[in-house]
């Protein structure tokens, strides 16, 4: 019999980490499962009774035992999860869809883009080149959120700081009183002299639509190439396998062929964002 | 592999043998429209009306029901424990599916069967049936296989082929399976003689050129550029403008595959999951969570339909996933020629 895609197997919470007032980054005990993933795929997580939506995981992805969410409070499912406590069950799914190339990366300085929850999968990517920091030439960190208090992983933002080849540099949409840092959108960020070198560059972008539209346009301008930008493109991914249709982006099944996309490879959709 | 001959008179005799080994669906009259239904209890149509229906085009249901149930469980957890989904093992046999619904099916078996998942359900429900297909002598006005180069008669997916002629019916095995099935069956079937494979060539040309007659305008050999090209909101908004959203098009449809999953909760100790057709004209279809909709307007929507049967599906399989059958047209209540774009694009 082969397996049965559709099928979840159950995970625990273990631990609810509040990074926004309406961000929370949810561990997951597998309960021993067989389940791994490599940075950039996505995985399914079910709310019993509720339904399934996707998430790319934001933790280090040779961590075996548990696996980290940081999901926003946006709809149906996301909305019942953030009532589930410590200690209730959930159900995930997968992994689904392609890594990010990490092996492409090497010997290059890198861009990691980032805006609102979209830091999470970023995470994960950042935790992969982590391990091996060495390879790479430089690594950017270059994040946006709308106010200061939207900031996701204010710790460890200030603790990557620290590393030796990580530059991070933030931005807000809106500032408070307390706030000493920039005050504009994300790609203000880009307007930075470091990156002088940018056709050879690579850029992982990921945020709202909005952001990645302006983003990549920006991007290109700079000089960036089409192959060397990295566009998480989620949509209504469903059935994880590109087959129940809802994620489809131009010629693209985006949980099967995606999520993350290059912009040489959508560059002739129609409005991909 | 062979062809045979069966009489009128002794069709009943075979079918009422199948019966005894397999479930048998085939096509039947219900209010003088013709579905795909099993052959229940002592019920064994009538000769007459068998090779009626067996001279009529598709049914009104689709063929893709029998393999791609409308509402199927396919898992779940309760009490963290998988929900075990009980598979029907029984043998059947599906009798008088034309060329269209066979393109369907070759349409599904890209999706669900020859991906890097495999879906275990269709893959079950093929392998448990046995497919006699039929020709289709008489095509209707909104038949439009030709155009989408499709014959009015079987070239896939079959185990045999069968076709009414003068005094009964003309047999062919395309498998080793459909084979054993007309040798072991009944000793009543014959050799086919010359006369009855011409009578079904001249068959088969007759259906051809009344296809030809009914659809004159050819489609341009470039139709997936064409659509691709045609950025004209006002274009789509215009031909989607009678569509009252039914759906009704896009669920009889036998090569639309779309699905959603979604979970039933028991008990509040877990839940099923079932998988139901879907349509990708529903506003909610590809929205995500955060309210964001790439097709929010329904002219997007419409246009979609296109995209994905005349673009996308074929510039990854290089055959369209339309397959002719003029169900979608038959249903619409806005009275859309899917033709008519397909020509005008």
């Amino acid at each position: 019999m082969i397996k049965n895609p559709f099928q979840p197997i159950p995970a625990k919470i273990i631990d609810i980490i509040e990074e926004t007032p309406n961000i929370r980054t949810f561990v997951l005990d597998l309960l021993g499962a067989d389940f791994s993933f490599d940075a950039g795929q996505f995985v399914s997580l079910t709310v019993p009774g509720v339904g399934e939506a996707p998430f790319t995981p934001s933790s280090a992805p040779y961590v075996k035992d548990t696996i980290e969410m940081t999901i926003m409070k946006v709809g149906k499912v996301t909305s019942k999860l953030f009532e589930l406590p410590i200690g209730a069950f959930v159900g995930i799914r997968g992994p689904f869809g392609k890594r990010y190339p990490i092996e492409k990366f090497e010997g290059k300085e890198v861009l990691i883009l980032g805006g609102g929850v979209g830091l999470a999968p970023l995470r994960s990517l950042f935790l992969a080149l982590c391990a091996n920091l060495e390879k790479y030439k430089k690594i950017f960190i270059k994040y946006g959120a709308r106010t200061p208090k939207d900031i996701v992983y204010k710790k460890q933002l200030s603790e990557w700081k620290n590393l030796k080849g990580v530059e991070v540099q933030l931005t807000v949409d809106n500032a408070d009183k307390g706030w000493r840092g920039k005050v504009g959108v994300v790609t203000i960020l880009l307007d930075d002299p470091k990156l002088n070198n940018t056709s050879e560059m690579i850029a992982v972008v990921c945020g709202p639509p909005i952001m990645m539209k302006f983003g990549t346009i920006k991007l290109l301008e700079k000089g960036f190439q089409g192959q060397n930008i990295y566009l998480s493109m989620e949509k209504n991914m469903s059935c994880g396998i590109g087959q129940c249709g809802h994620c489809r982006c131009g010629q693209y099944f985006v949980c099967k062929d995606g999520p993350v996309l290059t912009w040489e490879q959508i560059k002739d959709i129609e409005d991909p964002f | 592999m062979a062809l045979y001959f069966l009489s009128r008179y002794h069709l009943t005799g075979w079918l009422r043998k199948l019966k005894e080994k397999y479930q048998v669906i085939l096509p039947q009259y219900y209010e003088a429209k013709l579905y795909y239904e099993k052959l229940n209890g002592e019920n064994v149509l009538s000769e007459e009306n068998f090779y009626h229906a067996l001279r009529k085009i598709r049914p009104a249901n689709p063929l893709k029901e029998f393999f791609f149930t409308p509402k199927l469980k396919v898992g779940g957890l309760v009490e963290n424990k998988a929900v075990l989904v009980p598979f029907d093992d029984t043998p059947r046999i599906i009798i008088g599916v034309k060329n269209c619904d066979l393109h369907g099916l070759r349409v599904h078996e890209k999706m669900y069967l020859a991906a890097e998942y495999q879906d275990p359900f269709h893959k079950h429900e093929r392998s448990r049936t046995i497919i006699i297909s039929a020709d289709c002598p008489e095509p209707e006005e909104t038949c439009f296989c030709n155009l989408l180069d499709l014959k009015p008669y079987p070239e896939i997916i079959s185990d045999i082929i069968i076709t009414p002629i003068t005094g009964g019916y003309l047999f062919e095995s395309i498998s080793r399976v459909g084979e054993d099935l007309i040798i072991n069956t009944d000793h009543n079937f014959r050799a086919a003689t010359q006369e009855n494979i011409a009578e079904r060539a001249a068959i088969r040309s007759y259906a051809l050129e009344k296809l030809q007659k009914i659809n004159q305008k050819s489609l341009s050999v470039e139709l997936s550029e064409h659509i691709k090209h045609k950025t004209e909101h006002e274009f789509w908004q215009t031909h989607a403008l009678s569509c009252v959203e039914c759906f009704g098009c896009l669920l009889i449809c036998p090569t639309c595959f779309c699905f959603l999953l979604y979970d039933v909760p028991i008990n509040d100790k877990g839940f099923e999951r079932y998988k139901i057709w879907d349509a990708c004209y529903y506003n909610a279809y590809a929205r995500v969570g955060g309210g964001a909709n790439p097709r929010a307007e329904f002219g997007q929507r419409f246009r979609n339909r296109f995209h994905c049967k005349f673009m996308n599906f074929y510039w990854e399989h290089k055959f369209y996933a339309c397959s002719g059958c003029g169900r979608c047209f038959a249903v619409c209540m806005g009275k859309i020629d899917i033709r008519k774009i397909l020509v005008e694009v």
